[in-house]
């Protein structure tokens, strides 16, 4: 334990008196590495019964860019900080960090595993082959040990000046980028702190064991520190990485080429994982990773999360499911939600994706939502609170009505975000699958009416419903913006006629003094709006009505 | 939670929880969550009786143990004990709105605080009502009933503004109070040593009494 303390610690020039920081990372190492003597299973995992996740392991000592918190740092200052790695505190993803003598603490960082500040010169990333000729056997290595290049490197001891900034180069020794294949060094960490993480379990504990010393060159070695995509069966953004974060992802790859910290982004995806696949079918045979398959748990077994899930379903399926989209479509044509046009300079256009579900027939429907993340405020859009009902006079007017024996009617509007019309200009790039081909190929879609996912669709179908209202005769009321009143007569003895309408997004609920009347308004209303006519309301907002 | 044991009260008795100073596992903080956002829901729509418990409970959402999350399942034993309560709206009653204040001084045992709680009855079927820890920390059981009722007087002012914009005409509401001092502090605007501290927001009873918006029983 000592030794290994020692090592990581001489391995990143880090002084004796941060012997403890070094000590207590190998500790936890020690506890997530696998052992023969356990049957190759790491002690965390006897005493948990669950393997350990090992994806946030990082080389103890190298340089970190740890993100400052708005409230701690001036606006013009960066938002990042160069500081040392120093471990992992207990019992969270957290990080430690040395800044200036000082320890810190802080789960967002970006790391860079090729440079130790304290070495005072750049170590180039390490070989995989090399360190694998040693003998795994008699003392499991730690990988974090395997990386760490060695103390004295004789081929470039240039010294740097002792003002070292990685972020700003000696003019002798330019910083290259790290390159991807050789084992993606520079990785990037973000921990999702409410999202859970479905980690594929074998995985991280069987990327450390080494049986047989892996001598294959050709094959590039996975780090095994891929990062691990939260896959939520809700997230219906359906991306490989967290929605919020995909915007500024892509920002960050465009801005690659001049940081190389950024390059780790995007190394993941399927060709990894083929080459993941090798890996493992080279060192433990094709019986091994059957038995894996197996214990494997299928992915989202028959509605596609993605479009482009679709194109690897059976023909028949994908069939089914295109003439799904290309209903969509159509639909949306017929209701005149776009125009394709051409996308005036410095606009962004927002982003879309496809959104498949079974209905319980059996029925096959696809639905296009925007990506209302990918809005840019005050230009995408403005105010986007709608109001509904409260609860309190949804209660009050049931009251009413049961007081004075009215009935109640309920409707519910179709496609009621559709209705609403854009004030501003929104520009939505083609939906996947359904690029135009030919010239058509780089325009963009003009949106005219509010599709689902735009921050502002409840607000722009309620301003539409309002007006509508308005024309039918209903006042919103002051205290209450989802509760609308008519007063009208009726009949040759011009009784008076009292209606309330209840606004719940698109769920309208009519009562009032009159039934004929009633039925009358609510024969106009479902003129102008296509509804669908629940009748006596049974059930208004999830609750039940007897 | 089908077939859990019903139970005749939404908490144990005697039960404080204690807000957790560790750090809890994303998986119970997730499960935790889903099972307060779905008890909060049934509460918003009809089910008055749990107010209290499931506000008390959601206050450690953010950091819930596994005792948290025990006691929330709790909840659900007494609904499964009451699985048809709803409300009952009764015809044929005369037009009336009453309210009942309430306010549990210092109950919490993590900051002192006190809590509010009232409910409005319309032709005397429950159609408002509130659980809620109090903002400020109120020095004693006057103070706190006080602030209680301001609170229950601005949610009896809304209902009649609503209600006479649907030109419904109510009289005087009546508010039910059980504390003797804060009465008469509502009654009588006197300024007192032991009361001369209370945030002038909450006079706004006065003037709704005045008006005989509200009357203080």
């Amino acid at each position: 334990m000592v030794e290994m303390e020692e090592a990581m610690r001489h391995s990143a020039c880090l002084p004796p008196n941060l012997w403890q920081h070094a000590l207590e990372t190998s500790v936890h190492v020690y506890n997530r590495q696998p052992f023969r003597r356990s049957s190759w299973k790491t002690p965390v995992e006897l005493w948990k019964g669950k393997a350990p996740d090992v994806s946030y392991f990082r080389v103890f000592g190298c340089l970190a860019y740890v993100f400052i918190k708005k409230d701690q740092r001036n606006k013009l200052e960066p938002k990042s900080r160069p500081m040392i790695f120093l471990g992992y505190e207990s019992g969270s993803k957290v990080y430690r960090f040395l800044h200036e003598g000082k320890i810190v603490i802080s789960a967002n960082a970006v790391f860079d595993e090729t440079i130790f500040p304290r070495c005072a010169k750049r170590i180039e990333a390490p070989r995989q082959n090399e360190v694998s000729h040693e003998d795994h056997d008699k003392e499991d290595h730690e990988r974090d040990m395997e990386v760490a290049p060695p103390v004295i490197n004789s081929e470039s001891n240039i010294p740097y000046p002792s003002t070292y900034d990685p972020l700003q180069p000696s003019a002798q020794e330019t910083i290259e980028p790290p390159v991807v294949s050789s084992g993606s060094k520079a990785h990037s960490t973000r921990i999702p702190s409410s999202v859970k993480e479905t980690i594929i379990k074998p995985k991280p504990s069987m990327e450390n064991v080494r049986f047989k010393p892996y001598l294959d060159p050709s094959i590039p070695r996975h780090s095994g520190r891929a990062r691990v995509v939260p896959t939520r069966p809700d997230n219906v953004y359906g991306e490989n990485v967290h929605p919020v974060e995909a915007e500024k992802l892509a920002e960050a790859e465009s801005t690659a080429q001049e940081d190389p910290m950024t390059l780790g982004f995007g190394t993941h995806g399927e060709s990894q994982d083929l080459v993941d696949l090798h890996c493992l079918h080279h060192e433990f045979g094709s019986d091994f990773l059957n038995f894996l398959m197996e214990k494997a748990e299928p992915l989202t077994p028959r509605i596609p999360v993605q479009y482009r899930d679709i194109l690897r379903l059976p023909a028949n399926e994908k069939k089914a499911w295109d003439s799904a989209c290309q209903d969509k479509i159509d639909a949306l044509w017929k209701r005149q939600v776009w125009t394709l046009t051409n996308i005036p300079p410095n606009r962004k256009p927002v982003k879309c994706r496809w959104v498949f579900a079974v209905k319980s027939d059996g029925h096959k429907r696809a639905r296009l939502v925007a990506k209302g993340f990918s809005q840019e405020y005050r230009v995408d859009y403005r105010d986007v609170f709608s109001p509904v009902a409260r609860f309190e006079s949804v209660r009050i007017i049931l009251a009413l009505a049961a007081q004075n024996a009215w009935t109640l009617q309920a409707l519910d509007v179709k496609t009621a975000f559709l209705y609403g019309n854009l004030e501003e200009e929104i520009y939505m790039e083609q939906p996947e699958g359904f690029v135009k081909k030919g010239r058509d190929e780089k325009k963009v879609y003009r949106l005219l009416k509010a599709l689902y996912g735009l921050k502002q669709a409840a607000l722009a179908w309620n301003i539409e419903l309002h007006k509508s209202l308005q024309r039918l005769g209903f006042n919103r009321v002051i205290s209450d913006a989802g509760i609308y009143v008519h007063q009208g007569v009726t009949g040759n003895k011009k009784v008076k006629v009292l209606l309330i309408l209840i606004i719940y997004v698109d769920d309208v609920l009519f009562t009032g003094s009159d039934q004929k009347y009633l039925g009358m308004m609510k024969e106009k209303f479902m003129k102008v709006w296509e509804c669908c006519n629940l009748g006596a309301a049974k059930e208004y907002l999830g609750m039940e009505i007897q | 939670m089908q077939d859990c044991n019903p139970a005749n009260t939404p908490l144990p008795e005697k039960y404080d929880p204690v807000a957790s100073t560790g750090e809890s596992n994303s998986k119970l903080h997730s499960q935790y969550q889903s099972i307060i956002g779905s008890l909060l829901y049934l509460m918003l729509g009809t089910r008055p009786d749990i107010a209290f418990a499931v506000i008390k409970m959601s206050q450690f959402s953010a950091s819930p143990t596994e005792d948290h999350l025990n006691h929330a399942k709790y909840i659900f034993c007494y609904l499964q004990a009451n699985r048809e309560y709803g409300i009952e709206f009764k015809r044929d009653s005369s037009l009336q709105v009453e309210g009942y204040v309430n306010a549990n001084w210092a109950s919490d045992r993590n900051d002192w605080k006190s809590y509010t709680g009232f409910t409005v009855l319309f032709n005397t079927s429950p159609v408002s009502w509130v659980s809620r820890k109090q903002k400020t920390i109120a020095t004693s059981a006057t103070e706190a009933e006080y602030m209680a009722l301001s609170d229950a007087v601005k949610q009896i002012c809304w209902i009649k503004s609503l209600l006479e914009e649907l030109s419904f005409d109510i009289p005087p509401v009546v508010l039910y109070e059980d504390n003797m001092g804060s009465i008469f502090l509502a009654q009588n605007p006197a300024q007192e040593r032991r009361t001369k501290h209370i945030d002038i927001r909450h006079h706004f009873i006065c003037e709704c009494i005045q008006e005989r918006k509200v009357i203080q029983l």
